[in-house]
């Protein structure tokens, strides 16, 4: 009796456990993919300030500018991603944190171990080729990236006790000399991951 | 008119939060006078390096001269600079707006100073075209997608920029640098 009320209980934790994994793994492909849409989308150029300039020069200027704008609304981007999502190099201070993020701060320093992250799987809006980062990018005598526009990177995934709030860092750049990395706070709003804060941790 | 100098520039070795950078700038607390630049990778150590921290350097400079402006220094000099602050909603902090708008404002003005510095530091081995590719580097994709050169908006000829990749190469494979300081 005892050994199938035992074998009972293991079974289900066991489903329980699988159950949570399994949730676990698709939100954090919903929550990288919107972090996608959001960073690998072009910022176009600010327009040119016309500011004291005769009318002549203005259209002169505005021209070319809205010719170069418009050809980038057709460049297909080749978008690099590091396929794995690494926990923290350094940790952060939970003290530069309000009290209703800290609980997902001290969950993203506690997280050790890397895990992979299968670019297949993003479900992104955008027609960019997507590829996997490698070696093969990095240029050796330059800071600049060969063959991709953007690298982005994305750090392990923390989520609050109730797994509708998650933390992650993720970066993107176009140059080793030219990235943005901030922490993105998301929380489950009408079953969509959404961000609802942000803060920056470093700019290159 | 003041001119605040009581601003702190440390510079030091350490993380840029997995940013795949060779070094940051940390501005997010200029509001105190300081500003971080973090190195994590010193590349060749050589004029790679002298490049990577005069951009970081640069950025540096852009944090002090907007936290001034903030305090009543005439921008007439800049005006591009406020200009792109304006067009990014750019806080002056560790935000996306202000990278945007500092590498824009750096692709107009800040290459050709680089380059020439490098070749200042290389000894004038060869002419400027051979250093322009370490004023370019981290500056390229707002290069290509249009900048300010001397008041005409141009972009960035790609051709051009392949060039200066080989350029840049060559001149990191000769150079004696930083064996040319010491001279």
């Amino acid at each position: 009796m005892w050994y199938f009320i035992i074998f009972g209980c293991v079974t289900f934790l066991a489903a329980c456990q699988d159950y949570s994994t399994k949730n676990e793994n698709l939100a954090e492909q919903e929550i990288i993919s919107v972090l996608y849409d959001s960073l690998a989308k072009k910022i176009p150029p600010p327009p040119p300030n016309l500011h004291g300039l005769n009318i002549k020069d203005s259209l002169r200027i505005l021209s070319q500018y809205n010719s170069i704008r418009d050809s980038l609304k057709f460049e297909k981007q080749i978008v690099g991603i590091i396929p794995t999502m690494q926990p923290l190099e350094s940790k952060l201070d939970i003290m530069d944190f309000n009290s209703s993020k800290r609980e997902l701060i001290h969950r993203l320093n506690s997280l050790k171990e890397q895990k992979p992250l299968n670019i297949a799987e993003l479900r992104t809006l955008r027609s960019d080729s997507v590829v996997e980062f490698g070696e093969q990018h990095l240029r050796e005598f330059s800071a600049d990236y060969y063959q991709i526009n953007k690298l982005l990177s994305f750090s392990r995934i923390s989520f609050n006790e109730a797994g509708n709030e998650a933390a992650v860092i993720a970066s993107v750049g176009t140059s080793r000399l030219a990235s943005f990395t901030a922490i993105y706070f998301f929380r489950r709003i009408s079953d969509k991951w959404t961000i609802v804060d942000s803060k920056g941790l470093s700019m290159s | 008119m003041e001119i605040y100098d009581d601003y702190i520039l440390n510079i030091t070795y350490g993380y840029c939060k997995r940013s795949g950078a060779d070094a940051c700038a940390d501005g997010g607390e200029i509001g105190n006078g300081i500003v971080t630049i973090k190195i994590e990778s010193a590349g060749l150590g050589t004029l790679d390096f002298a490049a990577t921290l005069l951009h970081e350097g640069i950025h540096a400079e852009i944090y002090k001269y907007v936290e001034e402006h903030r305090n009543g220094i005439d921008p007439s000099n800049r005006t591009n600079l406020l200009y792109y602050y304006f067009q990014y909603k750019a806080k002056n902090r560790l935000d996306l707006g202000t990278t945007e708008a500092q590498h824009q404002y750096m692709a107009d003005n800040f290459v050709k100073p680089i380059a020439s510095a490098i070749q200042q530091l290389d000894g004038f081995r060869y002419d400027l075209e051979h250093y322009m590719g370490f004023g370019w580097d981290g500056l390229r994709e707002y290069g290509y997608d249009g900048y300010y050169d001397n008041g005409k908006w141009i972009s960035l000829n790609k051709d051009e920029s392949s060039d200066y990749y080989i350029k840049q190469r060559n001149v990191l494979l000769t150079t004696n640098f930083p064996g040319t300081c010491e001279e």
